[in-house]
């Protein structure tokens, strides 16, 4: 935390519009655990309310499968959810019943246009109006990442479906937008959309790995070049960080060095470097956390990837940590030098 | 934001962008002038030597495992138990009041699992798979003791607790001596023992077991392996005894550390951990009480849209008390240091 003043006297913000700023912002600020707590309870209150209308459509309506009439219900209690939401934004029983409501009529709206045209596709063209409304609303980042999570999934799963694969180079496609909207934010609160993008795609990728049947494009070159891309533009915010010769020099050496090991990885593990990486140029602890383990996931779960033969994947894993080690040593003397100077 | 609204820091820099106060291109300006740069550069240079350690002994471990079944028994020992040597040697070398000393310790402890393994696998003598864990635990406790790192004991809890379950399920279960389903009550009530012993040990100063990680990854286990058979029970209970039990062990557990972190101890993000089970488990005994008092019958329209929507007021009622209580902790304890 950095005094206010002392951060507009850096910045030349105006301190008065900075602190109104501050007290005026919305409270749905809590921290990314309580968040996940209230996103745990709307999924399973969504679940009820699915459950509540697939009766209705059943029993009372005596629709057997979802069609566009469920469509307009969907898109209905998306409309009431937000509704909700901007009656009473803080509101702890009406923003949560608002959030598992707008979440269930997107998934009805995409299955109502989804299961009738038989086709993943326009299930993922439907929920893309709700993605867009519930970035707009700004009440409630959990609805944005929710309903931006669900659309994801459904876009995934079509191009899956599609290309009759699981291709597993979607975090390369998803991960340049979610860095650039961490990192040049526009005015609306994009966070939670950045989050999904960043996050998701790496949880498809170990689903298509679980599932054995995950498959690359081109030897995963594009992906990996894509990535490497990405680390490049990281690699030049945090280089104007450093001032002096010998840090740039040093910089340098461990950013090549760093650049080599993501492509000598495998896929999700590059992207899982793209995070700390992006972790460190944002100072962000959550997404220093999500990545580490997500690292440590695809590392360990690399043992089991048929493409190579363990010989090959030992040599690869003992030269990218052998590289890493390089570095760390020579950053260690300079930093001892610069001490004893 | 600080409560006098006098401090900013990464959060806060949002509410900034969308005032129109920072613009798009100033925001990594703007990154910097809140960043806590001493604590960004100690994390960049650890994140780097856990990089490298972890892919080049990753892939060692790799290669060993691609040669092994063309090495001789002699080799394999002698592969596990050199490198073994070497970690202790190399732990004494460097000394245990340095990091990269107790790390090389921890991997001695590691290694010590994986020289039991390969015993276990040259010689089969059909004993259970417990026995290999206990030894594992008894033989690297002096090192855990020693080490001082609270790594080092999380390695051993989860040792242990895998003896523990092992046991349990080879012999105590067979006989009858045990229910299956208290199994995981038992593994609960010792991680909530050893996080007991952490704050016990804390409260008398010993700085090193402090980290507030251990706390939080201990509180979560021990929930976790409680939290497991409760809400099975109460979503269908078989025997009423073990279903108190199950219930009873989660439901006091929760209270305890509710009233720890809340007056004893003041820590917010261990009381959202206590709050999210609760949470949770509440939904599910309101599942069982619709389930009782209703049913969720699909083919009957009355009962069906009555118990859904129960359900759904029932859902919503226990995430938005938790909610609730959330705020106020969060309002609460703002002013408590912790």
């Amino acid at each position: 935390m950095t005094e206010l003043s002392a951060f507009c006297a850096r910045t030349g913000i105006d301190e008065a519009a900075a602190r109104t700023a501050l007290q005026a912002r919305a409270r749905d600020d809590a921290p990314w655990y309580m968040q996940l707590v209230l996103g745990v309870g709307a999924w399973i209150t969504a679940i009820a309310v699915l459950l509540f209308i697939a009766v209705v459509m059943d029993l009372v309506l005596d629709i057997d499968e979802p069609d566009i009439v469920v469509a307009f219900i969907g898109a209905a209690v998306f409309i009431a959810g937000l509704w909700l939401l901007r009656r009473r934004p803080h509101g702890a029983f009406t923003a949560h019943a608002a959030v598992a409501f707008a979440t269930a009529g997107t998934l009805l709206a995409a299955a109502g246009i989804g299961i009738p045209a038989e086709s993943l596709g326009w299930a993922a063209v439907a929920t893309l109006p709700f993605a867009a409304a519930s970035i707009w609303q700004q009440r409630s980042l959990l609805l944005q990442f929710l309903v931006i999570s669900a659309t994801l999934i459904l876009v995934t799963v079509a191009a899956w479906d599609r290309w009759d694969t699981l291709t597993i180079e979607l975090p390369a496609i998803f991960v340049p937008f979610g860095v650039a909207l961490l990192l040049y934010p526009p005015r609306y609160d994009l966070r939670p959309t950045a989050y999904a993008l960043l996050i998701l795609p790496l949880g498809f990728d170990i689903a298509a790995s679980e599932l054995g049947e995950g498959t690359m494009l081109w030897f995963g070159w594009p992906a990996q070049g894509m990535l490497l891309a990405v680390f490049a533009f990281l690699f030049a915010i945090n280089w104007r960080r450093v001032t002096d010769r010998q840090g740039r020099l040093l910089a340098l050496v461990a950013a090549i060095a760093t650049a080599v090991v993501t492509f000598l990885l495998p896929i999700g593990a590059s992207a899982a470097l793209i995070l700390l990486a992006l972790a460190y140029t944002h100072g962000s602890r959550t997404l220093a956390a999500i990545g580490a383990l997500l690292e440590i996931y695809f590392i360990w779960s690399f043992y089991w990837d048929l493409d190579e033969s363990l010989l090959i994947k030992s040599i690869i894993l003992m030269a990218a940590g052998a590289v890493l080690l390089l570095c760390y040593g020579l950053l260690v003397g300079a930093l001892r030098e610069r001490r004893t100077s | 934001m600080s409560p006098a609204g006098s401090e900013v820091g990464p959060s806060e820099l949002q509410a900034l962008r969308s005032a129109g106060l920072v613009s798009a291109r100033g925001y990594a300006a703007a990154v910097d002038a809140v960043r806590d740069e001493a604590f960004w550069a100690r994390w960049g240079m650890r994140a780097l030597l856990a990089l490298g350690v972890g892919q080049f002994l990753a892939g060692v471990v790799f290669f060993f495992a691609y040669n092994w079944n063309d090495l001789s028994d002699i080799a394999k020992f002698a592969v596990v138990e050199t490198a073994l040597a070497i970690a202790v040697g190399g732990a004494l070398l460097v000394g245990l009041d340095r990091v990269f000393g107790q790390m090389l310790l921890i991997a001695a402890s590691v290694l010590t699992g994986v020289l039991l393994a390969v015993i276990g696998q040259m010689y089969q003598t059909g004993a259970d798979a417990f026995e290999l864990f206990v030894a594992w635990a008894a033989l690297i406790l002096p090192w855990t003791i020693i080490s001082r790192h609270a790594a080092h004991w999380l390695l051993w809890l989860v040792v242990a607790e895998t003896a523990l379950v092992l046991y349990c399920e080879q012999v105590l279960v067979p006989i009858n001596e045990l229910p299956s389903e208290l199994v995981w009550v038992l593994v609960g009530a010792t991680i909530a023992m050893a996080l007991a012993g952490r704050e016990l040990a804390v409260h008398r100063g010993v700085a090193w077991l402090s980290g507030h990680w251990t706390r939080l990854v201990l509180l979560f286990a021990g929930l976790v392996a409680l939290f497991a058979p409760a809400a099975g029970q109460m979503i269908d209970v078989d025997t009423f005894k073990v279903g108190s039990l199950c219930v009873g062990a989660f439901v006091l557990a929760a209270g305890a550390a509710s009233a720890m972190y809340w007056r004893a101890r003041t820590d917010f993000a261990a009381l959202v951990i206590v709050i999210g089970f609760v949470d949770v488990f509440v939904v599910c005994v309101g599942y069982r009480v619709i389930d009782e008092a209703i049913g969720f019958d699909f083919d009957d329209v009355a009962p069906a849209l009555t118990s859904f929507g129960a359900m759904i007021a029932w859902a919503i009622a226990a995430t938005g008390s938790a909610a609730v209580i959330m705020r106020r902790l969060r309002g609460n304890l703002q002013a408590v240091p912790s």
